[in-house]
């Protein structure tokens, strides 16, 4: 699986103007400040956001060509974690997790046997059957992360996945995830403030200024300043 | 923080008594006429009872129509983008603030055996919906169906629809996600609409007696059965006057929380 998106969208004053490619199975890390168009960025890659001009592709497949959205939403196999989370109030969290196996068809039984292990990967089985108003914003943060993971995305956008989680536990979840990134084999988008998030410092990176790419080069370059 | 103690205005204080006294004396009047000893009796005579099974049967029909019409055009008014959108609703809120008997003019010249539609329901189907229990279901559906709509646009509009991309990017399809999202997290504000359009439609009585008429057993509610009998058994009007109170009471209680600020 392998990302390529030449990207161009107008927003009232805001224009992203954005080319990247990620290759097979790897991460690109996004920075910018605050209103640099990073998380403008991961909705039109997850097709929740039409883009003006250009074409954004998986595998070589066009999600997108500026014209229309060749691709919805829920047919392209994009794994989204929301910087808020956005968990479903209404479900558990255990339901919470299985929602995108049932959605693809799952058993009941199969798609609660799968979220509980996922839940248990991510430190948070003992939360499965706790309403997300109960959660902590730590715990919602890796229920949201198991959410996406389980449904085994092609594409993985991260929003600021691990700054809800306490410094304690930050380590393991980011471990958990990568990992869980790489048996996937899916292309990683991963938005953060903070480059230690990145999965080495070989990890290509760009900096969003102004809906442009100011900057790319590795993570190493970004933290010898 | 604490905000600094203010001297409580003894005029405002006042004031605020008489208007509390205006909503609550009614109530202790009706309350100091009730023959309680003789409350089953009264509301197990024939007429009484007639009136209330009426009322339970085309409330819940009321409540139920005003559900089945109402949360899709709650839907279309909240999320769908069309030319006179703000005259729609507007009419939509008509039967809240107009006189209901003017409601009931209207069913007559609409639904009534020569109204426009009436007469093709007659020619066509043979049904008539004047002076029928039906019409009574109309009639409450016409003043109940706004505050349905009002309570469930309203939660529509403020659902947060990161939710529903959510759900979208976890591979639900459009259906799937009103199904399994939006009316779920929608549920207690659809509940308080149902709850609020019942009670509407259980107190009903301007447009029914014009449109549908007076006849016991068929179109006489309890609010037209209190009317008359408290002419001829204010006794028994009183205690169907009392239920009304009861479940009036109910639904403020099922929706405290929702309306009232602890």
């Amino acid at each position: 699986m392998s990302l390529a998106a030449t990207v161009q969208v107008q927003q009232g004053g805001f224009r992203l103007d954005v080319e990247l490619t990620v290759a097979s199975a790897e991460t690109l890390v996004v920075v910018g400040a605050n209103g640099a168009g990073k998380t403008t960025l991961l909705r039109t890659i997850a097709g929740l956001l039409p883009i003006d001009e250009g074409t954004i592709a998986a595998d070589g497949v066009v999600l997108d060509d500026g014209g229309r959205i060749a691709v919805i939403p829920e047919a392209r196999s994009v794994g989204y974690v929301f910087q808020d989370q956005r968990l479903f109030p209404h479900l558990s969290a255990l339901d919470n997790v299985a929602f995108g196996l049932r959605a693809g068809g799952s058993s009941a039984a199969e798609s609660r046997a799968r979220a509980r292990s996922e839940l248990d990967a991510f430190g948070v089985g003992d939360c499965a059957h706790r309403r997300p108003g109960d959660l902590s914003g730590g715990q919602a943060q890796r229920v949201a992360l198991a959410r996406t993971f389980v449904t085994r995305p092609k594409v993985l956008l991260l929003d600021e996945p691990f700054t809800a989680i306490d410094a304690m536990a930050r380590p393991m979840v980011r471990a958990v995830a990568f990992a869980r990134a790489t048996a996937i084999g899916c292309v990683t988008v991963l938005v953060t403030h903070d480059v230690g998030d990145a999965p080495s410092p070989d990890t290509s990176i760009i900096e969003l200024v102004d809906g442009r790419i100011a900057r790319r080069g590795r993570v190493a370059d970004f933290t010898q300043v | 923080m604490s905000r600094p103690v203010r001297r409580r205005s003894r005029v405002a204080t006042g004031v605020a008594a008489i208007g509390f006294a205006f909503i609550i004396l009614p109530l202790i009047g009706l309350l100091s006429q009730v023959a309680w000893s003789r409350l089953w009796h009264d509301l197990t005579t024939t007429e009484a009872a007639a009136a209330l099974r009426l009322s339970l049967v085309c409330s819940l029909a009321a409540a139920t129509l005003a559900f089945v019409v109402g949360v899709p055009l709650a839907w279309v008014l909240a999320r769908f983008e069309f030319p006179g959108r703000s005259a729609v609703r507007a009419l939509t809120m008509l039967p809240m603030v107009l006189p209901p008997v003017v409601g009931g003019v209207g069913l007559l010249y609409a639904f009534g055996r020569t109204g426009f539609v009436g007469a093709r329901l007659d020619q066509w189907f043979g049904i008539h919906l004047t002076f029928s229990t039906a019409g009574v279901i109309l009639a409450e559906s016409f003043v109940a169906l706004p505050f349905l709509v009002i309570t469930v646009e309203a939660a529509f509009r403020g659902l947060d629809r990161d939710l529903e991309d959510a759900a979208a990017t976890l591979g639900a399809s459009r259906r799937e996600v009103i199904r399994r999202v939006t009316l779920p997290v929608a549920g207690p504000a659809i509940a308080a609409g149902v709850a609020l359009a019942w009670a509407r439609a259980l107190g009903e009585f301007g447009a029914t007696i014009t449109f549908a008429g007076n006849i016991q057993g068929r179109t006489r509610t309890v609010p037209l059965a209190v009317y008359l009998f408290l002419q001829s058994d204010p006794e028994v009007a009183i205690a169907l006057s009392l239920v009304l109170v009861a479940v009036s009471v109910a639904v403020l209680t099922a929706l405290r929380g929702r309306w009232l600020v602890r």
